[in-house]
C-alpha cells in the first residue's frame, strides 16, 4: 500500500489555496479595472465590449454601454464565486475539515452550473443589447454554445464528482477516527 | 454493546496505569480512553497485538462477547 505523507500533501493544498487567491485578486483586479476603464473612457469601452460581443466599431448609447458592463461584471462576479469557494475547499482540508471541504467542492459545482447558464444567457443578453440601436429587422437574438460552454461543463462534472468523492472521503475519515 | 472491553480488568491484574500502557504500546492516552469506556468502532490489529504484547496477554482476555438481552 502506498504511503502518503500528510505534509507533502498539506504542502500541495496550501499552494492550490495560495494560486487561488492569487487568481480571485486578478478577477477582482480585473473588475476594478472594467469598472475603471467604464468610468475613465465609457464609449472606448463601449466599442471594446462591441468588439467582443462580435459586433465591433459601434457607437453605443450609454445605457447600452452600462447594461453590457453588467452583464460583463455578473460573469466576474461568478467567476469569482468560484475562486472564493475553491479556495475555501483547500482552506478546509488545510485544517483538516473534510466535511466543509464537501460543502465548498459541493458549492463549486453548483456555481459552476450557474456560471454555465448564466453565459448562455449573457452572450444572448449581450448580442441583443448591442443590435438595440439598429434598424428594425436588423436587431440580433443569437444563442451561442462554444468550448467555453463545454469547459465548464466538464469542469461542473469535475467539482460534482469532487464534492462525492469528499463526502466519502469525509465518511471514510470519521470511520477511520473511530478505529483505534 | 455485544463486545465487552475487559481492559481495565486486566491493567488492574497487571497493577499498570493506562498512561503507562499508551506510552508503551505508542497511542495517545485520549485513545486508550476511548477503548476502554468501549466507545471506539473497532480496534486494528496492531493495537491489539502491541495490547496484547505489553500486557502478556490473549486478545480474548481484553474483549469479551457477552448476548444481548
Amino acid at each position: 500500500m502506498k504511503n502518503v505523507a500528510p505534509e507533502k500533501l498539506l504542502g500541495k493544498v496550501r499552494v492550490l489555496r495560495l494560486s487561488l487567491t492569487a487568481v480571485l485578486l486578478l478577477i477582482a483586479g480585473g473588475a476594478v479595472a472594467q469598472i475603471g476603464y467604464l468610468i475613465a473612457d465609457t464609449q472606448g469601452y463601449g466599442r471594446f465590449l462591441g468588439n467582443a460581443t462580435g459586433y465591433p466599431d459601434q457607437e453605443l448609447r450609454t445605457w447600452q454601454i452600462i447594461a453590457l458592463a453588467l452583464t460583463a461584471l455578473g460573469q466576474t462576479a461568478l467567476w469569482a464565486g468560484i475562486a472564493w469557494q475553491s479556495r475555501a475547499v483547500f482552506g478546509a482540508l488545510e485544517q483538516g475539515a473534510v466535511e466543509r471541504a464537501a460543502q465548498s467542492a459541493s458549492g463549486v459545482s453548483k456555481t459552476l452550473w450557474a456560471t454555465l447558464v448564466y453565459s448562455l444567457i449573457a452572450s444572448t443578453l449581450a448580442v441583443l443589447i448591442v443590435t438595440w440601436h439598429f434598424p428594425e429587422g436588423q436587431r440580433a437574438f443569437a444563442v451561442s454554445l462554444g468550448s467555453a460552454h463545454v469547459t465548464t461543463i466538464l469542469a461542473a462534472l469535475i467539482a460534482s464528482f469532487l464534492s462525492q468523492a469528499l463526502v466519502l472521503g469525509a465518511a471514510l475519515w470519521r470511520d477511520h477516527q473511530e478505529v483505534i | 454493546m455485544a463486545i465487552i472491553v475487559r481492559l481495565d480488568v486486566v491493567l488492574a491484574q497487571r497493577k499498570m496505569t493506562s498512561r503507562d500502557l499508551a506510552a508503551q504500546i505508542g497511542i495517545s492516552e485520549q485513545n486508550l480512553s476511548v477503548l476502554r469506556a468501549g466507545r471506539a468502532r473497532g480496534v486494528r490489529f496492531n493495537t491489539l497485538e502491541a495490547i496484547c504484547g505489553a500486557l502478556g496477554c490473549q486478545p480474548g482476555d481484553i474483549l469479551e462477547y457477552v448476548e444481548d438481552p
